[in-house]
């Protein structure tokens, strides 16, 4: 399996790291670039909010693509906790799709850089699934 | 009147038509400095220093306008921040990292000088989606500054302000003091470490 990231993911020199196996959703890696650079010596919240929002995206993609719910999603919102600080170095982040329902799937993603159990950043978001008024307007 | 003397751009939210650029450029550029030489920060004279660095060099970032407590900038479309192939709009990541530029930006400008922060969340709601290859307008107002944290609230559109494609709200943690006002003799140069225009 293995599914194309949109074109914003470039942007920040987002790749995948592994695809996941299993029931695992893939793990996005995102190496330190100066376009990618905040305040002195960190990473600005708005790549990190990126690479949230793109390894949510990706966990979506890669379990519809499974074949286990409609093939249309699209997000309603997202909600960012920033835990750490980013620094100058690779950061990966993971999203794991925690419920899906009838009209709405919910997500959880998680950024790390150098140890998976001290996130510099979390996130979770809700997709609306297939077609609806209220996300289509 | 303290305030007003402040306002750059003194026009009610609701009442803000989008111009073109030039045209609000010249006037939200125009006000560094108080009538009395009081140290105002000055949003637009620091992003000519930070659209040139880092995420805002390579976002493209513009500014547009600010008043005492708000802060407008503009996410000019470009092919590679597209985040649907299918329909060309701006890749919500985008969005939200404009809204986050902004957000951080109106907290110096409602305290009147430069404070280190980092953003502590950011709650982003999807209203619609924006039209493909269009700009996105990003415009945030910080309503609250308390002694650690600053809570900010912002709109973004892509071109009628009436008509938002997100709603966005967020905090910002102080990770410092006050940088020295521009001109003192502590800082005679003016601006934070790195950001001298």
């Amino acid at each position: 399996m293995s599914i194309t990231l949109p074109p914003y993911a470039a942007a920040l020199g987002i790749i995948i790291e592994a695809d996941g196996a299993g029931e695992d959703a893939p793990v996005l890696r995102m190496d330190f670039a100066d376009g990618l650079s905040g305040r002195p010596g960190n990473l600005h919240g708005g790549a990190i909010a990126g690479l949230l929002d793109m390894a949510a995206w990706a966990s979506m993609r890669a379990m519809l693509d499974a074949g286990e719910g409609p093939a249309r999603f699209k997000p309603i919102g997202i909600t960012i906790d920033y835990l750490r600080g980013g620094k100058h170095r690779p950061t990966y982040a993971r999203g794991r799709v925690t419920k899906v329902g009838s009209r709405v799937a919910t997500v959880v993603v998680e950024a790390w850089q150098e140890e998976r159990s001290k996130p510099i950043a979390a996130a979770r978001l809700h997709f609306m699934l297939g077609r609806s008024e209220a996300a289509e307007s | 009147m303290k305030t007003s003397s402040r306002l750059v751009n003194p026009v009610p939210h609701a009442a803000i038509k989008i111009a073109p650029l030039a045209a609000r450029g010249a006037t939200a550029m125009a006000v560094p400095m108080a009538g009395d030489g009081e140290f105002i920060f000055d949003p637009a004279r620091m992003f000519r220093a930070m659209e040139r660095h880092g995420h805002s060099a390579m976002m493209g970032f513009r500014f547009v306008a600010h008043g005492h407590d708000w802060v407008e900038l503009r996410l000019p479309w470009r092919a590679d921040l597209v985040g649907d192939a299918e329909t060309g709009t701006i890749a919500n990541g985008a969005v939200t990292a404009l809204m986050d530029m902004a957000g951080g930006m109106c907290v110096w400008t409602r305290l009147g000088l430069f404070r280190p922060q980092a953003t502590l969340d950011l709650r982003i709601d999807y209203l619609r989606a924006a039209k493909p290859g269009a700009d996105i307008i990003g415009r945030v107002e910080c309503y609250r500054v308390a002694r650690e944290i600053a809570f900010v609230r912002g709109l973004a559109h892509d071109g009628d302000a009436g008509d938002a494609v997100a709603h966005m709200a967020a905090t910002f943690m102080f990770t410092g003091p006050p940088m020295p006002p521009r001109g003192s003799s502590a800082n005679p140069v003016g601006g934070p470490p790195g950001m001298s225009a």
